[in-house]
């Protein structure tokens, strides 16, 4: 029978060490996600969970369970990752490293039932957004995060970061107007730049 | 611009009750601005959807699991007084049984401790390890000590309350007991282990940083050089 994230920290706060150990596989890789779209690198993003997942080891016994487990995790890696962004002193970094070409690293990756260009829409997809994101301001990326990947509720996200449930709500909205924006004018510079290669190398 | 703009964002997220819902709908019949407002909310949704995470090995490595349970815990009373009593008959202490199987450091919590040194990266010192450790050897000690309080207390009995008959009872709980000071042994070995593990990682950051900060140094000097 698999036991209930409550159930496992009861036993765990008792002294269950392998209930922990299990608390750790269930959220690791939420945890690792939330991390590295924060950060932007794996390296920092594994730091950071193996740290999360201490603190919460040593906090256990004072966790009350005024919030669901997962939102106290949640709470404790974005609050490091504040404190690693501001440690390091720079903003987020995209995920595509500067002077890489996307098209290289995709002859590497090429899946067998994907093209080789759809590979490398994706990647650039990818690699917009998370420029995009990395841009936006600290709380509406969070709220973005943690409704687009993590799947919290309004409510849910209220109570992780704090904050009044209207104020939740403004966030995703100015955060997802900005983000529209910023990839509607790269899609826009793109299709100039294609029209420009395709006029140059006609004439 | 349409006053309506703060509940879409409700609606997109369908987290709206269904009057709400009903409402919005009824408002996107006749306000265009609106339906495209949704219309790019939704599309800039389906982008978030291409950030995928790379995949990743696990970076915790799981805690040993503890003794399933102390043995003092299953052992009834009267078992325990005629095991002491045959221990003290065959002339060892009772203390030195239950003591015989730690090695001499899990027995001392109060034992120094290495000062700590250099702090380790993300917060975690070895001040903190120490004191972990520090915290759960005592705890160890605590039990092995309220072991040796109940053994010396019901060796105090007369020795005429053990008949013949249990000496066979007696040796089983004496084996049981030995068992149950290996498990107690092992479980320490692997608090040891963990911790050096979590030193392990440490040690390989600081050198990790200790390389990138040389790497910096030799492109400021080669920089240096240029100039």
């Amino acid at each position: 029978m698999t036991r209930t994230d409550e159930e496992l920290v009861a036993l765990a706060q008792a002294g269950d060490l392998d209930c922990f150990n299990q608390l750790v596989a269930r959220w690791e890789r939420p945890i690792y996600a939330l991390a590295y779209r924060t950060l932007g690198r794996e390296e920092d993003a594994r730091d950071v969970v193996q740290e999360a997942f201490l603190r919460a080891f040593r906090g256990l016994r004072g966790f009350r369970g005024q919030a669901k487990f997962s939102s106290w995790l949640y709470r404790i890696t974005l609050n490091l990752c504040r404190d690693w962004i501001r440690r390091e002193r720079r903003a987020p970094i995209a995920q595509m490293p500067e002077g890489v070409d996307p098209i290289d690293v995709a002859d590497e990756h090429v899946a067998p039932t994907e093209s080789v260009e759809d590979l490398v829409a994706r990647r650039e997809m990818t690699e917009a957004v998370s420029r995009a994101m990395a841009e936006l301001p600290e709380e509406q990326r969070t709220a973005i995060l943690l409704k687009e990947y993590h799947g919290l509720t309004f409510q849910e996200i209220a109570d992780t970061l704090d904050c009044p449930l209207s104020t939740v709500k403004t966030r995703l909205y100015q955060g997802l107007s900005v983000l529209r924006r910023r990839l509607e004018r790269r899609q826009s510079e793109e299709a100039s730049l294609r029209r420009a290669t395709w006029e140059s190398s006609s004439s | 611009m349409c006053n309506q703009r703060d509940r879409l964002i409700g609606y997109v997220y369908d987290e709206c009750d269904a009057s709400e819902r009903d409402e919005v709908q009824r408002h996107l019949e006749t306000c265009g601005e609106c339906r495209t407002e949704i219309a790019g909310l939704r599309s800039v949704r389906e982008d978030l959807l291409a950030w995928d995470v790379p995949d990743h090995e696990s970076v915790w490595r799981p805690f040993a699991p503890a003794p399933a349970r102390l043995w003092w815990r299953q052992v009834p009373a009267w078992a325990m007084a005629t095991a002491a009593s045959l221990v003290l008959m065959s002339g060892a202490a009772g203390g030195a049984v239950v003591h015989g199987f730690l090695p001499d450091q899990t027995r001392t919590g109060a034992q120094p401790v290495e000062p700590p040194t250099r702090p380790v990266v993300v917060g975690l010192t070895e001040a903190d390890l120490s004191a972990a450790e520090r915290r759960w050897l005592d705890q160890l000690n605590e039990q092995v000590g309220a072991v040796d309080a109940r053994v010396q207390k019901v060796s105090t009995r007369p020795q005429a309350s053990v008949v013949e008959s249990d000496h066979d009872a007696l040796t089983e709980e004496v084996v049981r007991l030995r068992s149950e000071n290996k498990a107690l042994v092992d479980y320490v070995a692997s608090i040891h282990a963990n911790i050096d593990q979590i030193r392990k990682t440490s040690d390989f950051r600081i050198a990790a940083q200790d390389a990138k900060i040389n790497n910096l140094m030799q492109a400021l000097q080669l920089q240096l050089q240029v100039k």
